[in-house]
């Protein structure tokens, strides 16, 4: 449900070890306790999992989770996350058609918020990235086709790229 | 026994709890087949439940059970079309 999403759009890292990316953020939230379940997707990017007693409820019978979304975008990376169900890209058809589940979702997205959780992952998220990008320290990326990052300025509207000397986004026009 | 409606810890509604015990959530998804006759034998149970209500509340805790089944379904229906418009946003 878009209407409970934390999302943020992270410039100019190119390709990177998603499999390090995704260890980082296991060890990180484990070590608080958490339960963290993960995988690495076709697009290169990954889902990950996390829940624990504290601030996530069982809804019928389901681990309720902050489930969380990396997909590549060009030289970006968009991070998502929401409430969603443990260890599931999608929430199942029977929790969706539950009539309190948007109270449910409410209620456990301001607990989320309330300890910064989300704030938390996407910031791991970003290290992490920053870490493991192609190039850094000799780290080869999983996609040895793909070029680092170029020097170069990124729209914070659009994400496009654009020469270091331009004042203005050459795809949106936005003030650089 | 009172029934308690939000979670002591987290403070989170109880709803789906509170369904998952109950005797006819129960019986339908036993054989995880919902028949015509369930969906038929469900509504007639919710009618009668809205009736006896009807005629046994007095009129300030109608408006309030009239407010609370209005407002959910008008989330829930908000809900469902905001899902249908994010995927033909898509």
């Amino acid at each position: 449900m878009g209407a409970f999403k934390t999302q943020k759009l992270i410039f100019g890292i190119g390709s990177v070890d998603i499999d390090k990316v995704i260890s980082d953020v296991t060890q990180a939230f484990e070590v608080k306790g958490y339960t963290v379940e993960s995988e690495s997707l076709a697009n290169g990017g990954a889902h990950i999992s996390l829940t624990n007693s504290n601030i996530f409820k069982m809804v019928l019978g389901l681990k309720t989770a902050l489930n969380v979304e990396l997909e590549p975008i060009h030289e970006n990376w968009q991070v998502n996350a929401e409430v969603g169900i443990f260890g599931q890209q999608a929430i199942p058809t029977m929790i969706m058609l539950f009539v309190a589940w948007p109270v449910l979702i409410t209620q456990i997205t301001g607990l989320i918020k309330q300890s910064k959780l989300d704030d938390e992952v996407v910031q791991e998220i970003e290290n992490s990235l920053k870490r493991n990008k192609a190039g850094q320290d000799g780290i080869a990326a999983k996609n040895e086709n793909v070029p680092p990052a170029e020097a170069g300025l990124f729209c914070s509207q659009c994400g496009a790229k654009s020469d270091s000397a331009s004042k203005f986004c050459s795809q949106c026009g936005a003030k650089l | 026994m009172e029934t308690k409606w939000f979670d002591e810890k987290t403070g989170i509604f109880r709803l789906d709890e509170i369904v998952a015990e109950r005797e006819s959530f129960q019986k339908i998804m036993a054989d995880q087949m919902v028949t015509d006759q369930e969906i038929m034998d469900q509504s007639a149970l919710v009618v009668n439940i809205l009736k006896k209500l009807h005629e046994t509340l007095p009129e300030e805790h109608r408006k309030d059970v009239m407010n609370l089944l209005a407002e959910i379904t008008v989330l829930y229906a908000a809900t469902k079309y905001h899902d249908i418009q994010e995927l033909w946003r898509r």
